[in-house]
């Protein structure tokens, strides 16, 4: 299980990059997560939903409610041109991130030396 | 039963909703996932309902419980739990809010301080008074044992209890009274004693004072036991073991002998009183100013040189008053046969000591007893600035803290308590009120001297000194402090988070501005009731004031004299001489207390009567008191004049005449038997015939609350017996008048002390106690106005100051400053009918049971309410009016431009 600062800092780039692929809904949304992460990200609705919210009062993300066949609501989401914006932005920062910790643990062909005073 | 996912599904939309935190978009989209985790739940392999509850869960975590999780940090950070743990815990931080709120708003604040300081103030000077005036003999030992004996003689009852002779009778049959009394069952012990009121020259060595209130007793040792009177020098074996001797109060000690009394009084000193030596028995503290009567040297004597006595009795404990009462009139006969063979004999009274001073109304008292409606009226004064005091705090309280909105919603977030909040308020309110305790303090200091001088009153001065005084006055303070602000803080700390953030409460709750209209309204009832109040106490007051009571009452002097007629001539041929007297005359003294009546009959019939007044003139009086009589050639000729004649009242006049059917001119003539039950043993003469020679307009003897009674006068030529001169003299010099009058008394009566009174000064006497609560409910109704005038300048101060946007926005609009000002007006004229309409019957229901109490009295009229309406009206329109004035003058950009 991820941290909760963890869940928290990577909620947003996670909708928008699953969002990127294809608009979606929140339940589906909190399905791809949990397969994605292979379980280690258990999103509560309670959680999702206001993040959501705020996302779309941002204008990174668009929504829509649709009617399903057996005539249920579903309220869709999909990416804004700021959402794309702000994804690549995220990328590059998570990108870094990673990177520092591939070669400060040793899984690059460039791994880290400390320099020597 | 079968699961119902439908019905399930819209209680869970139901319960979302309900919990107020969600809005409708999220609320579908809540529902939408739970639908959507039901199916997968199902599509696992569970049971609907239990598919249903795990997909809730999913959806809609169970709730935090917030106040456990509160306690466990609560522990954690080692604080301590409990409304009372967490106070003392926020404490100091309650002290720094409530400093900063002090001086944050400093004007509103002193507004507040005003106001409550002259609530706690009166308050407490109403209490002070009350007490004192509710304290009267509680000195006294075992007082709930101890009573009065009065006697009912005709229909009157008497303070003195008297048997025919008692003046001669010797000492033995004064005391055979009161062992009589002593041996009936249930009575402890019983004592009797005299006060003589007038001043008599009073010896010791060869210093020669008058002193007054002079008490004799035959019963020295049980009156000094009923009483409890402690002695400072000598001692109670001393005062009761011999006859002649005398026990002198601290003040007439130091009179005769200076401050160091107590080393100069020797062993067998003796005063001497009309040439009687009496042996000094001790010295005992001043008699309390609260005491029901009061004296200045106890004289132990053979016999009461008096026509009766007082006479007290304690009683046995748990003995019933009246079973006591009924054994004393059972028992007359050897307590008293002349008494009980006298057939106008109506029974006695027995009158608890305690209630003496407020409850007593009979016949010769030895103070002027203190009147209840009084103590009513000046508690209700009282109890109204109180009100208006607490009404005005929790207005502006409540208009000044609902700025503070949020920072009651940022501590109701971080865990307080309502009640945790409430005492916050609490605690800035009582810091108010113990701020006004020093200048309560220096007000009393000032005001109390000339309280007690108004209201003849002796409350300690010297208060501060008394831990008991400091207590009540910090108590009074601290629970008006707790009153004013429990409805704020209540108010304040019961609204939800939400509402606190939203907006000022002055503008958005109605419940409010309701609450906000009825204390104004409550105060605006107050203040016409006590306006009105005190115009119909004054109006009444001046009615009494200049009633015409049927005689002459301007420059006219009363002096007292030995009584026989030759000293009367002496002195009356003296002052004629001088050439401010324009006349002199003798007879009864009028506006004094009610005395005695006497009973009669008009000869011929058998209907005895007994509620007429004796009153005896010469001429000369009653020409000059300028009573209106239907022999007007004789008073003005009193040479011609009969040398005793008797008129009758119009009262009288119109009570026989319609009584027996008769004419006026039937009437007069005819014979009147004064106390037709007496029957002179020698000549067998029934009772004490007279003719009525003619009549005299009804004149006012008395003060207006006594109806005017049949009354007899007996007109002389020269009175048998003169005991006072009635001087009318003329210009203002009267100073100058009573220096000469007292130069001719005191040449021809060295031996005695010279006294006098004014008539106008006896009938303001009458008035006394009108006279004090006309007063102080003026005092008291500009101190009302006073504090309903800070509240409303505070008040609408601070909504005009929340209102500038709209004022502004108005005069863009072209609104003019009347138009504005119309506005506010109208807003508190409306509240100011409504209480008008409210407190006009409660205080004509008051005043016209007041008004009962006198026999002539004034009628009360609608004006009356209408003028005291009208007073607060224009004090109201004022006040708003110039507070709304300076704040509409700000140009409307200002206002619009503030971030409110």
């Amino acid at each position: 299980m991820a941290t909760k600062t963890l869940v928290a800092a990577s909620t947003k780039p996670l909708v928008l990059s699953i969002l990127a692929h294809g608009e979606n809904y929140g339940y589906q949304i909190i399905k791809e997560v949990e397969q994605i992460s292979e379980g280690v990200l258990q999103w509560t609705d309670a959680m999702l939903y206001p993040v959501l919210g705020r996302m779309e009062k941002e204008g990174l993300i668009r929504s829509h409610w649709v009617k399903t066949e057996q005539g249920r609501r579903r309220k869709y989401y999909r990416i804004t041109l700021l959402g794309e914006e702000n994804l690549a932005q995220e990328k590059q920062q998570w990108l870094k991130v990673n990177y520092a910790f591939v070669r400060l643990w040793g899984l690059t062909d460039t791994p880290y030396s400390p320099t020597k005073a | 039963m079968s699961f119902n996912f439908k019905a399930s599904l819209a209680a869970f939309r139901q319960e979302l909703i309900a919990q107020g935190h969600f809005e409708t978009g999220l609320v579908e989209e809540l529902v939408a996932n739970l639908n959507d985790r039901y199916d997968e739940f199902l599509i696992k392999g569970e049971q609907p309902e239990t598919a249903f509850q795990l997909a809730r869960q999913r959806v809609l975590p169970a709730k935090i419980d917030s106040t456990a999780s509160l306690k466990k940090l609560n522990k954690a950070i080692n604080r301590p739990t409990g409304l009372i743990g967490s106070f003392f815990f926020l404490l100091p931080n309650f002290f720094k809010i409530a400093r900063r709120q002090l001086y944050r708003k400093q004007l509103y604040n002193a507004f507040n301080f005003c106001c409550l300081t002259i609530g706690i103030f009166t308050t407490i000077l109403a209490v002070l008074y009350l007490e004192y005036e509710t304290s009267y003999d509680r000195f006294v030992p075992n007082i709930e044992q101890k009573f009065r004996l009065g006697r009912t003689q005709r229909s009157q009852d008497y303070s003195i209890v008297s048997f025919d002779g008692f003046f001669s009778a010797t000492a033995e049959q004064q005391l055979h009274q009161i062992e009589g009394l002593q041996a009936v069952s249930g009575i402890v012990s019983a004592c009797q004693f005299f006060i003589f009121s007038e001043p008599t020259y009073v010896q010791i060595n060869d210093k020669r004072l008058p002193a007054t209130n002079l008490l004799q007793t035959n019963t020295p040792k049980a009156f000094f036991d009923f009483f409890g009177w402690k002695f400072l020098t000598g001692s109670l074996n001393a005062f009761y073991q011999s006859s002649n001797t005398a026990v002198l109060t601290r003040r007439q000690a130091e009179r005769f002998f200076g401050s160091d009394w107590a080393q100069k009084i020797s062993e067998n000193q003796q005063l001497i009183l009309e040439e009687e030596p009496y042996q000094i028995a001790g010295v005992i503290e001043d008699v309390a100013a609260n005491t029901h009567f009061d004296f200045s040297i106890a004289l132990n004597r053979p016999k009461i040189d008096y026509w009766g006595a007082r006479i007290y009795l304690e009683l046995l404990p748990r003995t019933k008053p009246e079973q006591v009462l009924a054994r004393i009139d059972q028992s007359m006969p050897s307590i008293n046969a002349r008494i009980a063979a006298n057939e106008l004999y109506g029974g006695s009274i027995l009158q608890p000591i305690s209630s003496i001073h407020l409850d007593s109304d009979i016949l010769y008292e030895l103070k002027p007893p203190g009147d209840k409606r009084y103590l009513y009226i000046i508690g209700i004064i009282a109890a109204i600035i109180l009100l208006m005091t607490v009404s005005n705090y929790m207005n502006l309280s409540i208009a000044m803290n609902a700025g503070r909105s949020r920072e009651i919603g940022m501590r109701k977030i971080f865990g307080a308590s309502p009640r945790l909040i409430s005492s916050q308020f609490i605690l800035e309110s009582v810091l108010i009120s113990w701020l006004t305790i020093p200048v309560v303090f220096t007000a009393l200091w000032f005001v109390l001297p000339r309280f007690n001088q108004l209201m003849g009153t002796a409350i300690d001065e010297q208060l501060f000194s008394s831990a008991i005084y400091v207590f009540l006055v910090v108590g009074i303070a601290s629970l008006i402090g707790l009153i004013a602000s429990i409805y704020p803080a209540l108010f304040l700390a019961n609204f939800s988070v939400l509402a606190l953030f939203r907006n000022n409460l002055t503008n958005n709750t109605n419940q409010f501005f309701s609450t906000r209209k009825l204390l104004i309204t409550f105060q605006f009832m107050l203040l016409i009731g006590l306006c009105s109040l005190t115009l119909l106490i004054n109006q009444q007051l001046h009615y009494i004031q200049t009633k015409e009571l049927g005689f002459n009452t301007e420059q006219i002097l009363y002096t007292y004299l030995p009584g026989d007629s030759s000293s009367y001539q002496l002195f009356r041929d003296a002052a004629l001489q001088l050439p401010a007297v324009q006349a002199v005359g003798s007879g009864s003294t009028l506006a004094g207390q009610p005395y005695n009546q006497t009973t009669y009959k008009l000869a011929g019939t058998t209907e005895i009567f007994d509620d007429a007044y004796n009153i005896s003139m010469d001429y000369q009086s009653l020409a000059l008191l300028n009573i209106q009589t239907s022999i007007p050639e004789l008073v003005a000729r009193p040479e011609n004049a009969p040398g005793l004649l008797v008129l009758i009242n119009e009262t009288l006049v119109e009570k026989l005449t319609t009584y027996f059917s008769i004419s006026r001119e039937e009437l007069i003539g005819k014979t009147i038997i004064e106390e037709p039950e007496y029957v002179d043993e020698d000549s067998g003469e029934v009772g004490f015939p007279f003719t009525i020679t003619g009549t005299f307009a009804d004149i006012n003897m008395f003060s207006l609350h006594h109806q005017i009674s049949p009354t007899f006068l007996s007109v002389y030529r020269s009175l048998p017996y003169a005991y006072s001169a009635t001087i009318a003299y003329q210009g203002s010099q009267t100073a100058e008048v009573i220096a000469q009058v007292k130069e001719q008394y005191e040449t021809l009566f060295p031996d005695r002390i010279f006294e006098y009174n004014f008539l106008e000064e006896n009938i303001e006497t009458l008035y006394e106690n009108e006279q004090r609560i006309a007063h102080l409910g003026i005092y008291f109704s500009f101190v009302a106005f006073l504090v309903a005038v800070i509240g409303l300048i505070a008040l609408t101060a601070y909504l005009t100051t929340i209102r500038r946007k709209e004022i502004g926005i108005r005069k863009i609009l072209g609104a003019s400053q009347w138009d504005i000002l119309r506005r506010f007006n109208a807003e508190y004229f409306l509240l100011l009918a409504i209480a008008l309409l409210l407190s006009s019957p409660l205080v004509w229901w008051g005043i016209n049971r007041w008004l009962l109490s006198f026999a002539y009295r004034i009628d009360i009229s609608m004006g009356v309410f209408l003028m005291a309406g009208f007073i607060t009206l224009v004090i109201t329109g004022l006040v708003v009016s110039l507070t709304a004035l300076r704040a509409s003058n700000q140009l409307p950009v200002q206002a619009l431009q503030e971030n409110q």
